[in-house]
């Protein structure tokens, strides 16, 4: 870990942006003063800091900074929750082809293609669509459904190293049950790079959130996703740039924090 | 030293290998059935297109006649018969909102998108090559890490994001570009840059590490060590190989703006066919649907196998397998 | 340290070579001189400061390090002389063999390539006669085909072709001095010794500073052997006599754990 002495300053970054996520997540738009929900409708398009409004109002007069903490909870809960998803099916299927035989191998390479060329936005309406309007459910599993290659993909290919490494298969004659095998010599062998892929996962769920928010699919009508709140702010970009702004310049810092934490244990790793 | 195995191993490079080419098919078969196979429960299981056809405050008799007309009375499995039948001779039926040919749709959205998808990609290779080298040269230097930060700046902006500031500031503020459509060239300066703006970032991460990694490599120093100046390095030595390594992600990215540029044209207005699949999907009209991702598989395919071609013929380790190595 | 009684200077002469990164001095002062067809093994363990002290000579060590003492080569102060001047010598007037001859070489450029532009930069020939000299050249090396060997491209080759070729590189220019580091630490024994009598037998006019950690290989073909530890010569003379009757503990050490090498003279 020397290359955190070296970089002090990105980690009381990151730490601190962490730190503000978790607050935000348990405080949520009370933090802002305001309910999300609540339209004023004498304030509307109020720019920034009129009538107690950090962030101002949007079109229906609504606190553009409690939209803004609600939609950074969803989304925050929603990547987590979608990469947790895809990390475990993905691993799952990552460790039992790696462990199986070369058969497998081939039909893991067939499925990455597969998932390469079917369209995810298909996939994720479909999916969507078929679980009805769950919202926040329908969508970290459609996440989570379709990303899921990305970490059977590495997980296969360092798994398969990992089980020729001589203190595995030394592991394997005495006997030990599969799961204490994968639990104790591969996982630990796998934490680096899953680690890292982990955090980069995380930052494109953020994004392919609210992209699809965006196209109006997942979560309910009116709710306050960073997504919505950049589409409805279409309408208004001369008139009250803030509505765009906000929400874009949000979602950019969160992203980057997340790039930056991942480039630092990619760093750290080698 | 035996002669024989030299002998052999400096024989041409493969000419195309009919043994690949047919491996190459028969998966692409095997990824058109499944998909297109998959596509079809997936859909049947949205919703109930006779419903929307029939269109709002329609009675339940309508409904039944629309079913009836268009087979979806059938059994599920008899659709999927007929379904894959007609697949073979390529037919899709017609599209559910307008009746045109739903594979005709298709293909006139197609080049749309595939223009956008070059011109992204021209650009896209214009700014991170040049980048790219010149930032895997030295580590240090104020406006590497100038640049480097930029870099990763940029990352952090979802590609729609800058699509919606770029709008906001060039169309709709200082009114420079058009905000929507596809017309003349001013119209393909805001989308193309969008595109490249996620693209970008990681081709010149890519270059970069890959020049580093030549400029650091044992054949650099024997070429230094044969006394060669700077630029024959970069130039006859770096760049090829830092270049030929970039080739895998070009490809993919571009594979990926076949099928993801979805939310682009979406807000553009670009007649392309993720827009076509958008509003296909929304309004449920699977022949058009059916008809889109089948080109898109088709497309993803085609690129895939082009890009391994490219690197087949570029590398010469590759295809020569056979070596007294 | 043995002198050459004749006239023409010796040619390789270092006097005072000092190495450091940064505060940390590597080699505190290196004198050696390696006369006219002669071949000097530097020997020692990894990291007694021989790699670097022969990268030095050519100037080509990694930016983090420094040098400074005199290098002549054939009289010439090469230590004064400007990158550009320099440029002009490595690869004309010194060559270099080095260990891995696989990652050595470009591999998307073929053997004879490489060999063709060394031709063309130091001795100004036309591309088809600098191409005929680079056939010749690997043909010399014993390597089998005419144009086969030139238009391979690295992964064609075995690896003990492969240092075959790269020793053809360093010798095509016919250099004052030749500088291999490790030339057959990577290769099959039974490699090794066909290496080591082509690099003897060729460099018949050159001197030859012969680095290695493999004590029989170096007195396979050495004439003297200089043995170095932590950056510092302990030790140096007559092959023969080194090995016969070594005076410092680390050479006794060395030699205790050699196998006996054969000779080639």
């Amino acid at each position: 870990m020397s290359s955190l002495k070296r970089v002090p300053a990105l980690s009381i970054l990151l730490a601190f942006a962490a730190l503000v996520c978790l607050v935000i997540m348990v405080f949520g738009d009370a933090l802002s003063g305001h309910d999300h929900r609540e339209m004023n409708l004498d304030l509307r398009l109020a720019p920034p800091l009129t009538g107690g409004h950090l962030l101002g109002t949007d079109e229906l007069g609504r606190d553009v900074l409690a939209r803004l903490l609600t939609g950074l909870r969803w989304s925050v809960a929603t990547a987590l929750s979608a990469t947790f998803i895809a990390f475990v099916i993905g691993t799952t299927f990552g460790l039992v082809a790696a462990r199986g035989q070369s058969a497998l191998g081939g039909v893991m390479r067939l499925l990455t293609t597969f998932t390469q060329a079917f369209p995810p936005f298909v996939l994720a309406v479909t999916v969507i669509a078929v679980m009805g309007d769950a919202g926040f459910f329908s969508i970290v599993l459609t996440l989570g459904l379709v990303t899921w290659p990305v970490f059977s993909r590495v997980v296969y290919a360092e798994a398969r190293s990992l089980f020729e490494r001589e203190h595995v298969l030394a592991a394997e004659m005495t006997g030990m049950p599969a799961i204490r095998l994968f639990v104790r010599h591969v996982l630990p062998g796998l934490i680096p790079s899953l680690s890292v892929l982990v955090v980069f996962h995380f930052a494109d769920m953020i994004v392919a959130e609210s992209a699809l928010s965006f196209l109006g699919i997942g979560a309910p009508l009116g709710a306050a996703t960073w997504g919505a709140m950049l589409s409805e702010s279409r309408g208004y970009m001369l008139s009250a740039p803030w509505l765009t702004l906000s929400p874009a310049l949000a979602m950019v810092a969160i992203i980057v924090c997340a790039h930056a934490l991942g480039q630092h244990l990619r760093n750290a790793n080698r | 030293m035996l002669p024989a195995p030299v002998c052999c191993c400096v024989a041409r490079k493969e000419e195309f290998n009919p043994v690949s080419a047919l491996r190459g098919l028969r998966d692409l078969a095997f990824v058109l059935f499944a998909t297109m196979t998959v596509l079809f429960f997936l859909l049947r299981l949205t919703g109930d297109p006779a419903i929307v056809l029939a269109g709002e405050g329609a009675s339940p008799a309508q409904v039944e006649a629309i079913r009836a007309e268009y087979g979806f009375d059938e059994p599920i499995l008899i659709q999927y018969f007929i379904y894959a039948g007609k697949l073979l001779t390529l037919d899709f039926g017609v599209s559910l909102a307008d009746g045109t040919p739903a594979l005709e749709k298709a293909l006139i959205s197609f080049p749309a998108t595939l223009f956008l998808a070059f011109m992204a990609l021209g650009v896209n290779l214009m700014i991170s090559l040049p980048t790219g080298l010149w930032l895997g040269q030295a580590r240090k230097g104020v406006a590497r890490r100038g640049v480097r930060g930029l870099i990763t700046v940029m990352q952090g902006f979802p590609g729609f994001v800058i699509a919606l500031l770029m709008i906001n500031i060039f169309a709709v503020a200082l009114e420079w570009l058009p905000t929507v459509g596809f017309g003349g060239p001013a119209t393909w300066i805001l989308p193309t840059l969008s595109v490249v703006s996620f693209l970008a970032p990681k081709l010149i991460r890519v270059v970069e590490a890959n020049t580093y990694a030549a400029l650091t490599s044992n054949y650099v120093r024997t070429a230094k060590a044969s006394g060669a100046p700077d630029n024959v390095i970069l130039w006859r030595h770096v760049a090829p190989n830092a270049l030929l390594g970039a080739i895998a992600l070009v490809g993919a990215e571009f594979a990926f703006m076949l099928t993801g540029l979805v939310v682009i044209e979406t807000i553009f207005a670009w007649p392309g066919i993720g827009w076509l699949l958008v509003q296909s999907t929304l309004s449920l009209d699977f022949p058009v649907v059916q008809a889109v991702v089948f080109l898109m598989v088709l497309g993803v395919f085609a690129t895939n196998a082009l890009a391994e071609q490219l690197q087949a013929t570029l590398d010469p380790r590759i295809g020569n397998a056979r070596g007294a190595g | 340290m043995s002198q050459i009684a004749s006239s023409p200077p010796p040619s390789l002469g270092v006097n005072g070579l000092r190495i450091s990164a940064g505060d940390n001095v590597l080699v505190p002062g290196l004198s050696l001189t390696i006369g006219r067809g002669e071949i000097l093994g530097m020997v020692g363990a990894s990291g007694s400061g021989k790699t670097i002290s022969a990268f030095s000579l050519a100037r080509l060590l990694p930016e983090a390090l420094t040098q400074t003492g005199e290098i002549s080569l054939e009289g010439e102060r090469i230590d004064l002389l400007s990158e550009a001047q320099m440029r002009k010598v490595r690869g004309g007037r010194i060559g270099m063999v080095f260990q891995d001859p696989l990652s050595s070489f470009n591999p998307l450029r073929t053997v004879g390539s490489i060999l063709v532009e060394s031709i063309c930069r130091h001795q100004g020939l036309p591309a088809s006669q600098a191409r005929e000299l680079a056939i010749e050249t690997l043909a010399t090396m014993r390597l089998p085909g005419r144009t086969a060997s030139v238009d391979a491209y690295p992964h064609m080759l075995s690896g003990g072709q492969r240092q075959r070729a790269m020793i053809g590189l360093a010798l095509v220019n016919q250099p004052a001095l030749i500088i291999a580091d490790e030339p057959t630490t990577a290769l099959d024994p039974t490699i090794q010794l066909q290496i080591l009598a082509l690099l003897r037998h060729q460099a018949s006019s050159a001197a030859c500073l012969f680095i290695t950690h493999d004590i029989g290989a170096a007195s396979a073909i050495c004439d003297r052997l200089a043995v170095m530890n932590e950056g510092v010569i302990v030790e140096e003379g007559p092959t023969d006599q080194l090995l016969s009757s070594p005076v410092h503990p680390f050479t006794r050490e060395l030699l205790s754990h050699a196998p006996g090498g054969a000779r080639f003279r």
